[in-house]
C-alpha cells in the first residue's frame, strides 16, 4: 500500500463550506487503494455525506485535491467532468428517492450505459450490442429475476429497490463505487443481504469502495480500513481489524461502546 | 348531484370540448345557413323551422352564428394556449434548473407583470395595439405565459436536488436529457390542471375583450361581439344575448370542470 501507483484515489486537505458559518469538511485527507474497500463512520453532520458530494462531484470543495487514476477530479468540468464520471458511481441511502418513479426498471438500469456507448464492462462485453441482455444480466448479477425489467418501482421492496440501484452502480464497471449508507433505510433482515451482496460484486469486479454508514458493525464488516470523521474533521484512520485495539482515539471506543453497549 | 359533478368532472369537461368540435367540424354542413348573410327581410325572426334560433338584427341565422362561433373561440383559444405553454414551459424549465442569473432575470419580469391583474394588462396592450383578434391574442399570450413558467420552475427547483435527479447526473446523463426525461414529466401534470383552467379564463378574455369592442370586430361572428351586437335590442330580443352568452357560460364551466377534475385525480394518485 505504499507504492504510489497502487493508489486509486488520493484526496488531500479537502475542505468544504457550505456558507460563512457551516463548515462541512475540513482539511480531510486520505487514500483509497485499488480494490480496497474504505470504511467511513461517523455521526450525522460529522460531513461523510458531503464527503460523497465531492467525490462525486455534485458540489464544488473550496479547497483541497482529489486526484483519481492520476486525473485531477476537483479541476473537471464540462464534457471532461461527464466522461470522468463513469469512474466514480454511487449507490444512494435511499432507494425510492433514487429511482424515478415514472421509469421502468429496465429504463432506470440502463440510464448510464446508455450515456457512454463506447464503455463496455468486461462483464457485458460479450452482449455489448443488445442493451435487453445486457439489462437482463444487471439485474441477475445483483440476484433479481430478469423479468422484473418492465416493472415500476413501486412494485418492488425496499432491499430489491436497492438491489436496482446497485445494478446501476455497477453498470458501468467503475473504479470506486460509493456506497452513501445503502442499508440505513432497509429492513434489518434486508440489510445483511445487502451487505453480503455488495461485498460480493466487489470482489468479482475488483472495484474500490467508499462504504460510509453510521453502523459501525456494518463498516467493519465491509471495510479493510476505517476513517472515524467528526464535525468535519478526520479523526483516526487504521486497518479495520485494529477497530477493538487499546490505542484507539477516545471518540471511536465511544462510538464502538454506543453499539457494545 | 355535486358527488356525480366531481366524479364525472373530467368527462363533463371532455364532453363540452368534444361537442364544441363537433359543432366546428360539421356545423356548416348541418345548418343551410351563412353565418354573414345579411337578408334585412329577415330581421329579428323568432325561432321556426328554418332559423332553428331565429334570425338577428340583420337577418343573419344566430345557429349559424353561434356554430362559426365555436371555430373561433376554439381556434383562439388553442393559438393562445399553445403560444403560452411554448413560451411559459421552456422558460420555467431553464429558470428552475439553471437558477442564478438566468432565473433572477426571468423572475423579474414575472413579478413586473404579476403585480397588476392580467386583464388590466390585457386591456392596456389590445388597447396600444388597435382593435383587432390576433392583438387580444398576443395580448392573452403576454399575461398567460407567466403562470406555466411559474409551476415549472418551481417543480424543477425541488426535484432538482432529489436523490434520481443526483443519480441521473452521476450517471451521465447530460443537462439537457436530464431536463426532458426526469423533470418535464414531473411538471407535466400541474401544467395540464393549468391550462385547462386557464382555457376557461382565456375564452372568458376573448369574449370581454370583444364585447368590450377591442377583440373581434362586426360582422364576425365572435360570442363577445354578438353579445356586444345585441346589447342594443336587450329589451326588445333578450334572446339575443341570451344565446351567445349561455354559450360562453356552457363552455367555461366545461373547461373549469375539466381543469378541476383533473387536479383532482392527479392529486389523489400523483402519476398519471
Amino acid at each position: 500500500m505504499t507504492a504510489q501507483t497502487n493508489h486509486l484515489l488520493t484526496v488531500s486537505n479537502l475542505s468544504m463550506r457550505y456558507n460563512k458559518h457551516v463548515q462541512a469538511l475540513s482539511g480531510v485527507s486520505f487514500q483509497i487503494g485499488t480494490g480496497e474497500c474504505l470504511g467511513v463512520v461517523g455521526q450525522s453532520g460529522s460531513g461523510k455525506s458531503t464527503l460523497a458530494r465531492l467525490l462525486l462531484r455534485l458540489d464544488q470543495p473550496d479547497e483541497g485535491e482529489m486526484m483519481l487514476l492520476g486525473q485531477p477530479l476537483h479541476k473537471l468540468k464540462g464534457e471532461a467532468l461527464r466522461q470522468w464520471r463513469r469512474h466514480v458511481q454511487i449507490v444512494f441511502q435511499d432507494p425510492a428517492a433514487a429511482l424515478n418513479p415514472r421509469l421502468s426498471i429496465y429504463q432506470s438500469v440502463m440510464e448510464p450505459l446508455n450515456n457512454y456507448p463506447q464503455v463496455t464492462p468486461v462483464f457485458l462485453r460479450d452482449i455489448r450490442h443488445s442493451p435487453r441482455e445486457m439489462a437482463e444480466r444487471l439485474l441477475s448479477m445483483v440476484g433479481l429475476p430478469p423479468e422484473w425489467l418492465n416493472r415500476k418501482p413501486h412494485q418492488l421492496s425496499g432491499g430489491q429497490k436497492q438491489r436496482v440501484a446497485i445494478a446501476r452502480g455497477i453498470s458501468l464497471q467503475p473504479d470506486l463505487l460509493i456506497c452513501d449508507e445503502p442499508t440505513a433505510s432497509l429492513d434489518v433482515s434486508v440489510q445483511a443481504q445487502i451487505l453480503n451482496l455488495l461485498k460480493d460484486l466487489q470482489e468479482q469486479l475488483g472495484m474500490s469502495y467508499l462504504f460510509i454508514s453510521h453502523d459501525i458493525a456494518a463498516v467493519r464488516f465491509m471495510s479493510n480500513r476505517i476513517l472515524v470523521m467528526k464535525e468535519g474533521q478526520l479523526v483516526e484512520q487504521f486497518d479495520a481489524d485494529q477497530l477493538l485495539a487499546a490505542e484507539r482515539h477516545p471518540y471511536t471506543q465511544q462510538l464502538v461502546q454506543a453499539v457494545t453497549a | 348531484m355535486a358527488g356525480f359533478i366531481n366524479r364525472y368532472a373530467v368527462w363533463i369537461g371532455l364532453g363540452v370540448w368534444l361537442l364544441l368540435a363537433v359543432m366546428t367540424l360539421l356545423g356548416p354542413y348541418l345548418i343551410p345557413h351563412d353565418p354573414l348573410a345579411v337578408d334585412m327581410g329577415k330581421r329579428l325572426q323568432t325561432a321556426d323551422a328554418t332559423h332553428w334560433l331565429g334570425t338577428d338584427h340583420f337577418g343573419r341565422d344566430v345557429l349559424a352564428r353561434l356554430v362559426a362561433g365555436a371555430k373561433i373561440t376554439l381556434g383562439l383559444t388553442l393559438v393562445a394556449i399553445s403560444a403560452a405553454l411554448l413560451i411559459g414551459v421552456p422558460l420555467g424549465l431553464l429558470s428552475g434548473y439553471v437558477g442564478g442569473v438566468v432565473d433572477a432575470a426571468v423572475m423579474r419580469v414575472v413579478d413586473a407583470l404579476v403585480a397588476f391583474p392580467d386583464f388590466i394588462i390585457a386591456i392596456s396592450i389590445a388597447g396600444i395595439l388597435g382593435p383587432d383578434v390576433t392583438h387580444v391574442v398576443i395580448a392573452i399570450v403576454l399575461v398567460k405565459w407567466i403562470g406555466y413558467a411559474r409551476v415549472v420552475r418551481g417543480t424543477v427547483m425541488t426535484e432538482k436536488g432529489k436523490a434520481y435527479v443526483l443519480a441521473a447526473r452521476v450517471a451521465g446523463t447530460p443537462g439537457v436529457k436530464t431536463i426532458f426525461r426526469h423533470l418535464l414529466p414531473q411538471a407535466l401534470p400541474e401544467v395540464l390542471v393549468l391550462a385547462a383552467l386557464d382555457m376557461g379564463k382565456i375564452i372568458l378574455m376573448i369574449s370581454a375583450l370583444s364585447y368590450l369592442g377591442l377583440g373581434a370586430q362586426p360582422p364576425m361572428p365572435e360570442w363577445g361581439a354578438m353579445l356586444n351586437d345585441a346589447k342594443m335590442m336587450f329589451q326588445t330580443h333578450p334572446v339575443l344575448m341570451i344565446y351567445p352568452g349561455v354559450a360562453i357560460f356552457l363552455v367555461v364551466l366545461g373547461c373549469n370542470l375539466l381543469g378541476d377534475g383533473l387536479r383532482d385525480r392527479l392529486d389523489a394518485r400523483g402519476e398519471w
